[in-house]
């Protein structure tokens, strides 16, 4: 960091102050805010940006610290913001990310009580190390490496199965979508459907017969805001005919209501035909219940096209409905 | 502008995957809490019944059982008496219960599948008495935790009966079950409804909405966006169409629609969480800055104090979003610190346990909230309890008591002793609630009784506990709330320590990304079952010690 940033950042923590009025730190912020978009609308990168944000907000939140302990912290939250991100997009791994958390905690400690290296470090930190160049025997240390108090860089810790967790986290998020549909936008969390019964039946609108699952239906969303019921069973009492089966099965499946088999205002008949391909969790939970299992355990929530989502309904234990269970 | 996925796109990509991203919500849900208080309410019925003579003719194997425990034990039948006399006491208590009601304003109907047919419930109150100041006892209904909450029907449990061999002990008089452990087991679950407790402020969003910054998209980016997002939904719902502003922090691009996120002041129920652990794996000393134990702290999270991938994912969130503590509106952080007299700031309180060291504004809001020493659970049962025993008679006496109830339901949760969102958290609770039935017997006589005689007896431990400390401290008028928490959760520990594959990172993990049967088969095994079992049937054991004691408190 440049002196003369650090000159220009004090000039304007102090023009970083609000009327009073019933939160005085909400305002505070917001006129950091501005005072960061006119940094922004002068050409300063948004990375820099961001720090400026941190300081400033850092500086509302305790306004009776030294400035020098305001910058520390908004350097802090800074740092760990850009970990963050380099961690989400893969830059850094995750034995060097969580070096980077303990890194700064154990240096945002050593230098709250140290309030010379506070201002020495608001004089310089070339490399970002979060260890003043008055102190810095090793210029140039990649600002994520964790150091030593003379900033030369430290070995990052091995975490056990680092590897694994790495590539089931890489892979994870590389198939992970997100639902989402701006209809939902202010819609009311929805309420929580109820599990009530599954059986053999009837699928009228398709034309074929399989699985039904009746849950109650969940009403009062906005126009276009599609409702999706998750559905979470737990087979239970494996066909004694095939040993091979696990004692328990834990499947996932997801309905839109669009799916609903039936009209009808209180419930939703959701259909798992037989004879058709399915998606992998609808495979999976049709051959539980068509062969493999006796009983379920089951539960729905009701998640709306945003993501809010209902609390989970009561789990409820059953086998077929007697009578089966038509859509 | 709008870099939001089409809605078709969205149903792509739903159904390729078929599941959705769940949050690791950090708490038992919400109707395990129930079902434990439940049954801890109706062993202690059967053993005040016992006590006075008074159990049904169907109930012979339990009252088999419970002779047979005073045969071993003669001081049990003492525990037997007290019972009796706490039975009153707790049937008297306000429900608390406020309705359901529809659209109109009027209550909600019921499920047209069950004995209601579609109507709403007549709950047959005396003219001119509200729901809410029904005496426990008297509730001509089971309720569902859901109920006044959200409910999609009445909000009424119509498949509810006591577990097990219990449903001889409660049977219907005057045309309904004994409903006060339902009712109870309600309260309980009020914690995770808290949503004022823990309120964030962002330092982030509003500046980068601001349409100056707004930058193109790419299809490099927008995978970029979906990843981010995969966390941000994945981990805290509310945030979903706050994807663009990750985005944003992530450096890439911003988007100026950010709808539903207040930036000052913003909730959601999985924050409601942070306030429900109790750390009590050992630390070095001077670590625990403002409790004897801390309660959630992400930065030493899990069992040995190393944060797992998923805890680390939280760590983005804060720290990306700026994510602070709205102190000035969130209710926990005063609440939850727990300062008694004598000793006053981090001195011994009136319950001979340390008190809590003041924290304001300057201490909790200048780090990012997930950096923060959060209130360790064992606070928030004193906070519920200090309220509960000023005014036992208040409508929302039970709600109060509530708390102390949750508490001690978190406890019996091994993720909550390690402070941890990770480490097989959401895995392990949701399996405990999708086998709860199983754990504790409830389709099976002999096994249901075994149940009934190892809480009861285990209960008595805990009563011994209780009364032992009312003695050496002479507060014959106090639980030690603090001290058994954290004994619980001390003794939950302990038992999973035993049991180290209890601590699975990859199980959160699997979890995260919807792989449903890789998250929860990990705690399908015998000796999984038998962890579970043992944490959930000791957290019922002191729960009914507890109610028993409460009643003397007040009586």
């Amino acid at each position: 960091m440049k002196t003369r940033l650090a000159c220009a950042l004090v000039l304007a923590a102090s023009a970083a102050t609000a009327p009073a009025s019933a939160d005085p730190v909400d305002d505070c912020i917001r006129s950091s805010r501005q005072l960061t978009r006119t940094f922004l609308q002068n050409g300063i990168a948004r990375d820099l940006a961001r720090f400026y944000l941190e300081f400033f907000a850092s500086r509302c939140q305790s306004p009776s610290e030294p400035l020098a302990t305001s910058w520390l912290v908004g350097r802090v939250n800074w740092d760990r913001a850009r970990f963050a991100r380099d961690f989400a997009t893969g830059a850094l791994t995750v034995e060097q990310y969580a070096a980077t958390l303990v890194d700064r905690r154990r240096k945002l400690a050593a230098l709250r009580a140290d309030p010379g290296a506070q201002v020495a470090l608001v004089l310089g930190d070339a490399d970002l190390d979060l260890v003043p160049d008055r102190d810095d025997r090793c210029p140039g240390t990649p600002s994520w490496h964790p150091t030593d108090r003379s900033g030369c860089p430290t070995e990052v810790p091995r975490r056990p199965g680092a590897a694994d967790e790495e590539r089931r986290l890489r892979r994870g998020l590389a198939g992970a979508r997100v639902l989402y549909n701006p209809s939902c936008d202010g819609a009311p969390k929805p309420p929580t459907p109820t599990a009530i019964a599954w059986g053999r039946g009837t699928q009228t609108k398709h034309g074929t017969q399989g699985f039904n699952l009746a849950v109650a239906k969940v009403t009062g969303m906005p126009p276009g805001c599609e409702i999706f019921y998750e559905i979470q069973f737990r087979f239970i009492d494996p066909n004694p005919g095939n040993p091979s089966l696990p004692p328990a099965k834990h499947v996932s499946v997801v309905f839109a209501e669009s799916e609903d088999l039936l009209s009808e205002p209180t419930h939703a008949v959701f259909g798992l035909p037989v004879g058709q391909p399915l998606s992998p969790g609808r495979t999976a939970a049709r051959q539980a219940f068509f062969a493999d299992y006796f009983r379920v355990t089951w539960r729905v929530r009701a998640v709306s096209g945003s993501t809010q989502a209902s609390p989970w309904s009561a789990p409820v234990t059953q086998g077929p409905a007697p009578g089966g269970v038509d859509g | 502008m709008l870099r939001r996925p089409s809605r078709v796109v969205v149903f792509l990509v739903l159904f390729a995957h078929a599941s959705i991203l769940a949050p690791p919500a950090q708490a038992h849900n919400e109707p395990i809490h129930q079902a434990m208080t439940d049954y801890a309410y109706e062993v202690l019925l059967a053993g005040a019944l016992y006590s006075t003579g008074s159990l049904a003719r169907g109930a012979a194997d339990v009252e088999d059982r419970l002779r047979r425990l005073a045969i071993a034990n003669p001081a049990m039948n003492g525990f037997y008496a007290d019972m009796a006399k706490a039975l009153p006491t707790l049937r008297q208590l306000k429900s608390g219960l406020v309705g359901e009601f529809n659209l109109l304003g009027l209550p909600k109907e019921c499920s047209p599948f069950g004995p209601f047919q579609g109507q709403p419930a007549d709950w047959q109150l005396p003219p001119g008495q509200p729901l809410e100041a029904t005496e426990m006892g008297s509730l001509r209904f089971p309720v569902k935790v859901t109920f006044g909450r959200g409910a999609a029907f009445c909000g009424i449990d119509e498949d509810w009966q006591p577990s097990g061999a219990l449903a001889t002990v409660n049977v219907p008089v005057n045309g309904h079950r004994d409903h006060t452990g339902v009712a109870l087991g309600y309260h309980s679950a009020g914690p995770d409804f808290r949503l004022h407790d823990w309120r964030m402020r962002s330092t982030t969003l509003e500046t980068l909405q601001d349409p100056f910054v707004a930058g193109s998209i790419g299809a490099g980016v927008s995978a970029l966006v979906f990843a981010l997002c995969a966390i941000a939904c994945g981990i805290m719902p509310v945030l979903c169409p706050a994807c663009p502003a990750i985005a944003a922090g992530a450096g890439g691009i911003v988007i100026d629609e950010i709808m539903s996120l207040d930036a000052s002041e913003f909730e959601h129920s999985d924050f409601v969480g942070m306030g429900h652990h109790v750390d009590v794996k050992p630390s070095p000393p001077f670590t625990s800055l403002f409790d004897d134990r801390r309660g959630k702290f992400a930065p030493e999270a899990g069992p040995t104090g190393v944060p797992d991938t998923l805890e680390l994912m939280t760590f983005v969130l804060f720290d990306l979003l700026g994510w602070h503590v709205n102190f000035a509106a969130s209710d926990g952080a005063k609440n939850y610190e727990i300062i008694l007299f004598p000793g006053g700031s981090g001195g011994i309180g009136a319950d001979e346990h340390r008190n809590s060291i003041n924290r304001g504004a300057s201490d909790w809001e200048p780090e990012t909230a997930i950096h923060n020493q959060f209130t360790p659970v064992d606070n928030l049962a004193r906070f519920g309890w200090k309220r509960f025993t000023a005014d036992d008679e208040a409508i929302e006496a039970a709600e109060q008591l509530g708390f102390s109830l949750h508490a001690l339901g978190d406890a019996s949760s091994p993720m909550h002793t390690v402070g941890t969102a990770g480490h097989g958290h959401r895995p392990y609770e949701d399996s405990v609630d999708m086998k709860y039935h199983e754990l504790v017997g409830s389709e099976s006589q002999s096994q249901s009784l075994a149940t009934i005689s190892v809480v009861m007896a285990r209960a008595f431990v805990w009563r011994q506990a209780i009364l032992a400390w009312r003695a050496q401290t002479g507060h014959a008028k106090d639980v030690p709330l603090r001290d058994l928490v954290t004994q619980l959760a001390v003794l939950t520990r302990q038992k999973a320590q035993a049991n180290p594959a209890v601590w699975s990172s990859a199980a959160s993990l699997a979890y995260f990304f919807g792989s449903e049967n890789a998250a929860k088969g990990a705690y399908e095994t015998p000796a999984m079952t038998a962890l579970q079992r043992d944490t959930i049937v000791e957290a019922i054991a002191l729960k009914l010690a507890f109610l028993v004691s409460t009643a003397e408190v007040i009586q």
